[in-house]
């Protein structure tokens, strides 16, 4: 039955946006809201920055489904990520911050181990001239320093992260906010010296032994999923749907693995949006979808918190929500047309 | 059966606007009453070549010509002074189209034009155009008389004339309802504002190139559409897709029927969007389906380049998933 489903779409803001992304939100029947916020390079909010944040979006009609961020990325952290003296002081300061957001309000924290950040190289020409983000591995294995003068010991890193999920995810249960790791973008084998720890279907699977906890979940960037070498997206995506493990979806597309690959429309890339859709649906996955990393269109005026313009993000937003109406609704008729001829396209 | 994706524009000089619709894959381009000069009362063919070989510089076909300027055929399509110098140029004219490899044109069967008495907040400030017949105040527009009849009478000679002219040159033509759907507008007697004129229309002359250009909207809005007993919006469109009439489709979504209703967004009027896909998809439907008359949002340009991005999106996913095909052969 199709009321049974509740497959929504959402959209990711910076958390200084303008009001006119925020209006535009509203206008277009988008509910949830994702905010990249959290604690950063520098001083960390406190509670009452997050009370005022959900009240700003919920002045707009939006709830905010989700609060994504990446301390990893920044030093300040890093003895969290690989072990350093002050990692239990540092796990405690986290430890507020995941306190202050579950008590603000806030369902969900996403959150990644990159220490390197998500990267890319360079970006490439795709149809009519726009333009997407893309991955080279070679080029960026020559080019990037160690980052800390040695390769990092990938063994001591799944230490780490195993220490910290079984530190933080008794918090998260306590406070009814669930946490989820965006996976390593681009996952390949290293960066710099450190290890891509979460670069495949097997690394999630050891990260969610760690502890078996409703909050031990995932923010589950279908993209980078998408480009895991050798790895089958729909599988993936049905596995941690069934073990209800997916806390919402980055929903773009690519035109392959690594260790290269680009960015693409959404409907062009090589994963099937319907048919990865359809595994969401049928493994009973409930929760949000966003557009992410949009390509960049011509004259388009910047959509603040994620790449692609207005233009770009709303082509995005408009297919996610007539492929959730798609096949919300074809149960109803017991599958899609069928037609016997493929349709428009050459291949 | 293949279903497409189209976007309309009134012009190709736009260089950016052009490259708007490749970036989003748009597969048929429709040009709306694009400025051609009109020579001795028609097109000439170097001017629609030139026209064909702009859009194709970006990559993009030229599909469909819709409407020419009001005063190349008002009098045709209300039976004024220059009927007969009309349907001649207009003859002229769609050899002409057919000669440049155009393979449709399209046309609204009305007089005076298109229009709304206002507009609505139709959420969180985005606007949509209204119509009201209540509040509708057109003075009369013709200072001779035409009836019914002779209204009837001015389009059977068109359609007679034009269908084996653009059998023979390659063009399917297809009308446009009156929109609004309203029996008279503006003191003129309207034909195509119910299912009735459809039926009668496609009657005068059996043939590919006396068709129809469905828009979706203005059917939608026909007295009767919203009822099972209308004959309702999707028996409509399942008529005359079945029979092979339908050229391409504007697919635009509104909030009820005359005498009184206001245009929305793509998923919030009152047509079920994805059951009346289905029924383009289960009748063999071969032809392309564009945004039309998107809400003002926020930010947006005149021509809605946000609007029609996000309606253009939705539809390429309810072609795709409604078919289970991928319209850019991707997989």
């Amino acid at each position: 039955m199709a009321s049974d489903f509740n497959l929504r779409p959402a959209i990711a803001y910076g958390a200084n946006t303008t009001d006119e992304a925020l209006r535009t939100a509203a206008q277009y029947g988008i509910e949830d809201a994702v905010v990249y916020y959290g604690p950063g390079a520098g001083q960390s909010p406190d509670f009452q920055d997050y009370v005022a944040l959900r009240l700003r979006f919920e002045s707009y009609g939006l709830k905010i489904i989700a609060i994504e961020g990446g301390f990893s990325p920044h030093r300040k952290w890093h003895d969290v990520v690989f072990g350093g003296p002050r990692r239990d002081e540092m796990i405690e300061q986290l430890q507020d911050q995941v306190r202050f957001m579950a008590r603000a309000g806030i369902p969900i924290y996403g959150y990644n181990w990159m220490p390197n950040s998500w990267g890319r190289a360079n970006p490439v020409t795709i149809r009519g001239g726009a333009m997407g983000t893309a991955y080279q591995w070679d080029f960026d294995k020559e080019r990037r320093p160690l980052m800390y003068g040695e390769p990092m010991s990938e063994d001591n890193m799944w230490d780490c992260i195993e220490y910290w999920i079984k530190a933080i995810t008794p918090v998260a249960e306590e406070e009814g906010i669930r946490l989820g790791i965006h996976p390593e973008d681009p996952p390949v084998e290293d960066r710099g010296g450190v290890p891509g720890l979460l670069r495949s279907f097997d690394a999630f699977k050891k990260l969610m032994s760690f502890s078996d906890s409703h909050y031990n979940a995932i923010e589950f960037c279908q993209g980078t999923f998408s480009e895991m070498p050798g790895e089958d997206i729909y599988e993936m995506i049905e596995y941690f749907a069934k073990r209800d493990k997916i806390l919402y979806v980055h929903f773009r597309n690519v035109s392959g693995q690594a260790p290269s690959f680009n960015e693409e429309f959404i409907n062009t890339g090589y994963v099937d949006m319907k048919k990865a859709m359809r595994t969401y649906r049928d493994a009973g996955y409930k929760g949000s979808f966003i557009d992410d990393h949009c390509p960049i269109m011509e004259d388009d005026a910047d959509f603040p918190g994620n790449l692609g313009g207005y233009r770009s993000r709303l082509f995005a937003q408009g297919y996610i929500q007539g492929v959730i109406d798609g096949v919300t609704r074809e149960g109803d008729y017991g599958g899609p047309v069928s037609t016997s001829a493929s349709n428009g396209g050459t291949a | 059966m293949s279903m497409r994706i189209g976007m309309g524009r009134n012009s190709a000089s736009d260089a950016q606007a052009m490259r708007f619709m490749a970036q989003l894959g748009i597969q048929d381009v429709v040009l709306n009453t694009p400025p051609v000069p009109v020579k001795n009362g028609k097109w000439e063919l170097v001017d629609i070549i030139a026209l064909k070989n702009r859009v194709e510089e970006f990559d993009l076909k030229l599909t469909a010509i819709e409407n020419t300027q009001i005063d190349m055929r008002n009098d045709l399509i209300t039976g004024g002074p220059k009927f007969d110098e009309q349907l001649e140029n207009m003859v002229e004219t769609i050899k002409n189209i057919g000669r440049a490899g155009i393979p449709m044109y399209t046309m609204s069967w009305r007089y005076p034009r298109y229009y709304r008495t206002g507009h609505v907040d139709i959420g969180n400030g985005a606007m949509g155009t209204a119509y009201d017949s209540e509040v509708e105040h057109w003075p009369d527009v013709l200072d001779f008389e035409m009836t019914l009849e002779s209204a009837w009478e001015c389009l059977e000679t068109w359609v007679r004339t034009i269908t084996s002219v653009a059998e023979e040159y390659g063009v399917r033509i297809g009308l446009h309802p009156v929109d609004p759907p309203m029996p008279v507008v503006a003191g003129v007697p309207q034909l195509l504002h119910n299912f009735e004129g459809y039926k009668r229309l496609i009657e005068i002359v059996d043939s590919p190139a006396n068709g129809i250009l469905l828009c979706q909207g203005s059917f939608s809005q026909m007295a009767g559409a919203d009822k099972d007993s209308g004959p309702s919006i999707y028996e409509m469109i399942e008529y005359f897709v079945k029979r092979k009439k339908v050229l391409y489709v504007h697919f635009r979504n509104v909030s009820g029927t005359v005498p009184k209703f206001h245009e929305t967004f793509i998923n919030t009027g009152y047509v079920d969007m994805y059951k009346a896909m289905r029924i383009y998809a289960e009748n063999g439907f071969d032809g392309f389906f564009m945004d039309d008359h998107v809400p003002h949002t926020v930010g947006d340009t005149d021509y809605g380049h946000r609007a029609k991005a996000y309606a253009n999106g939705y539809i390429q996913a309810l072609i795709e998933t409604t078919t289970n095909t991928s319209l850019h052969g991707a997989h």
